[in-house]
């Protein structure tokens, strides 16, 4: 005889991913109904965005996700040139490139970090990735002098020339995380508790994984190889040559599996991107930046982040400031329906896994 | 006689609360992100006797590590409620201590002292691994002295803290 | 199925801005038919619903963006309503994912939206008894400034 009860996990749980909490209706230990409640990093970036001059907002949007910062530099600097009508120098997209792809390997091996740690119990993958991922922060840190929101990339390119040996040391780093992916996999990948916890576990189909809008990885997980990198190429991709991983199992083994190849194909892109880099300008000058114009008009510039694609819609009105920004994050659709739709029918032990698996990043979806 | 025999036993017993600090493991903002790389292999915490621990019955310190949403607040206070004493609240980043770059945001509260008593504040956007270690450092100095009384203000001001979170939080408990 | 022949399957303008960019401007009544044919078209993911408060013409405008896959298009959807009483049909039984985007349009700028039962129930906000915040009336400084205490700085630094 079972009854049915309510539990609220989170936002402060070790098995929630972030600060958002989740309604749960139970039959035994089997969730019957699932609700997200988000809203607790709300700080409402297109509000705060609309008093800020064009320059201020620059400090401003690294902060919206902060586990992979850049990618907010990137789509604000794209809708601004391409209102402006600005073209960006050749290195500029090489280091932008370098940048975003370095801040993406970051972002997985974070992301992988915690997933383990927290939902898993195997802390070994935490220590290593975390650690190894500090050695980028170091390099990050040579760019601007911040750990983690660098303000690096800017409209019209970034904001100077990357240091000096900064393209050695990169390729050092490069190798050091290839060298090392044979110890992540035999501590985590190939785990017999982490195969036995995550295959066929919460299945989406391509079609459902469609109509939801869902992207990036827990996409690709489903067959679909849709990457903005390739689909729109911007920065400096249409110049390289990459093949996007796609898995067909769709469940949160193939999740995770593929962001290991993700992770593999971003340090390849670093080492295409570091030997093809040409010599040159870093910046196409704009005039005095406290008076930046943007024409009137409105724009929606999209970058493929590590959790799927990562837009801006930006509308201008001709004045100092932005009119209006929406910032479409890609956990959005993966937590509402996906998650929510999900988790019927599993047990609450597995919720974690599940929710770990698609990860959700919640400043996204609050903003 | 018992005075002096109380004083002891207070004083041993802080120096060995500070060396076993637990930190609830909850991250309201985006400060949070600086916490696992100063737990992991670089800096390793543990060295310290500072471990992070997911219930707040059994944890000693509150970490606020950033900018503090009404939503999220409501929150804090009841974990810090829940947690025992001694307790230690340390805020962590420019957002806690005024607000930061959230200054004009309708949702961010802007001092966090006014609705929780906070021990130690760490300044910075976002403050760097070494200066968390150096800010549990000085916490356990604070301890030492006995100048980490946070909880125990909570207690004597609670009127003015229960005050100060209705104005934000409505009517609330 | 070329861009071009959008302008027969749709009422309203339809303006290709550049390579991957479709304008569609379409009457306040037309959305949820213009979106049904542009899903019979191949746009078949949503990517986000928003609104844009335009106060000097006393205007929202509401704005859909669609992807489609097989083609690499961006389609942005547009529509003008009154911003008196705003209120526009739900497109969830189109886009599942449209649900929560809806609700955060009633919650930030106080846009009806018919047909979805979430519409009006709080999401990202709580106790919200204001203006809906993001509406350009609303004035988030003073908001900010009246209900949060703020730390006064010391004229001198001792
Ligand atoms: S101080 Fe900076 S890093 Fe910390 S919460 Fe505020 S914006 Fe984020």
């Amino acid at each position: 005889m079972t009854k049915e009860y309510e539990l609220n996990i989170g936002p402060n749980h070790p098995g929630i991913p972030g600060n958002f909490s989740l309604h749960l209706e139970l039959e035994g230990d089997t969730i019957v109904k699932a609700n997200g409640d988000s809203g607790y990093l709300h700080r409402a970036f297109g509000k705060l965005m609309e008093h800020r001059l064009y320059l201020q907002n620059v400090a401003l949007i690294p902060r919206i996700c902060v586990i992979e910062p850049d990618i907010n530099e990137a789509v604000y600097a794209m809708a601004i040139e391409e209102l402006m009508g600005v073209k960006i120098p050749e290195r500029a997209k090489y280091i932008r490139t370098i940048i975003l792809e370095a801040a993406r390997v970051n972002a997985y091996l974070f992301g992988l970090g915690i997933f383990a740690a927290a939902t898993l119990g195997l802390y070994t993958l935490m220590q290593w990735a975390v650690g190894d991922r500090d050695y980028m922060i170091d390099l990050f840190a040579s760019l601007t002098g911040a750990r983690i929101y660098h303000m690096f990339i800017w409209p019209g390119g970034v904001r100077r020339d990357l240091p000096p040996k900064f393209e050695e040391d990169i390729l050092d780093w490069v190798k050091f995380i290839k060298d090392k992916l044979p110890d992540y996999d035999a501590v985590f990948f190939k785990n017999s508790m982490f195969l036995h916890r995550t295959k066929g576990l919460a299945t989406i189909t391509k079609e459902e994984a469609l109509s939801m809008g869902v992207t990036g990885p827990n996409l690709k997980a489903t067959g679909v190889a849709q990457d903005v990198r390739k689909d729109e190429p911007y920065a400096a991709y249409p110049y390289l040559d990459f093949e996007i991983p796609t898995m067909t199992e769709g469940d949160a083994w193939a999740r995770t599996i593929i962001r290991r190849l993700e992770l593999e194909l971003s340090l390849n892109l670093i080492e295409q991107a570091v030997k093809k880099m040409p010599k040159g300008p870093v910046w196409t000058k704009m005039p005095n930046p406290f008076k930046w114009y943007v024409p009137r008009g409105d724009a929606y510039a999209r970058v493929e982040s590590s959790g799927g694609e990562y837009g801006f819609y930006f509308v201008s009105d001709g004045g100092a400031k932005p009119y209006r920004v929406y910032v479409r994050g890609a956990s959005m659709p993966h937590m509402y329906p996906l998650a929510e739709k999900l988790l019927i029918g599993q047990k609450l032990s597995d919720a974690p896994q599940i929710l770990g698996s698609l990860n959700i990043c919640p400043p996204e979806i609050d903003r | 006689m018992d005075k002096e025999i109380e004083q002891g036993y207070n004083e041993i017993l802080e120096s060995l609360r500070k060396r076993s600090l637990w930190i609830l493991h909850y991250c309201t903002g985006c400060g949070a992100i600086e916490l696992p790389p100063t737990m992991t292999s670089r800096y390793d915490m543990g060295r310290f006797g500072i471990v992070p621990f997911v219930t707040p019955r059994q944890s000693d310190i509150l970490i606020v590590t950033g900018y503090v949403n009404i939503k999220t607040l409501r929150r804090i206070i009841t974990s810090y409620e829940q947690m025992l004493d001694p307790k230690y609240v340390i805020g962590f980043g420019s957002c806690s201590i005024n607000g930061g770059i959230y200054w004009d945001s309708h949702s961010v509260i802007k001092k966090l002292d006014s609705y929780m008593p906070v021990d130690l504040y760490i300044a910075g956007c976002m403050p760097r691994p070494e200066a968390i270690i150096h800010s549990f450092k000085h916490l356990m100095e604070l301890i030492d002295t006995g100048k980490a009384d946070g909880y125990r203000r909570y207690k004597e001001n609670y009127d003015f803290y229960r005050k100060n979170q209705r104005k934000v939080l409505g009517k609330w408990r | 199925m070329e861009i071009e022949r959008l302008n027969q399957v749709i009422r309203g303008t339809v303006e290709v801005k550049r390579k991957q960019r479709v304008d569609i401007i379409v009457d306040n009544a037309d959305i949820v038919s213009a979106l049904h044919s542009l899903k019979l078209f191949g746009f078949n993911q949503l990517t986000l619903v928003t609104a844009v408060d335009w106060i000097e013409e006393q205007q929202f405008e509401v704005v859909y963006v669609l992807y489609s896959n097989a083609q690499k298009v961006v389609a942005i959807v547009k529509a003008r309503i009154p911003r008196e009483n705003p209120e526009i049909e739900t497109i969830e039984d189109l886009y599942p994912n449209a649900n929560k985007y809806e609700v955060e349009l009633t919650e930030m700028f106080g846009i009806k939206v018919r047909g979805n039962p979430d519409s009006g129930k709080p999401f990202l906000l709580e106790n919200w008894h204001d203006l809906p915040p993001m509406r350009k009336d609303f004035d988030s400084i003073k908001y900010a400034t009246e209900h949060y205490e703020a730390r006064h700085r010391k004229e001198n630094n001792d």
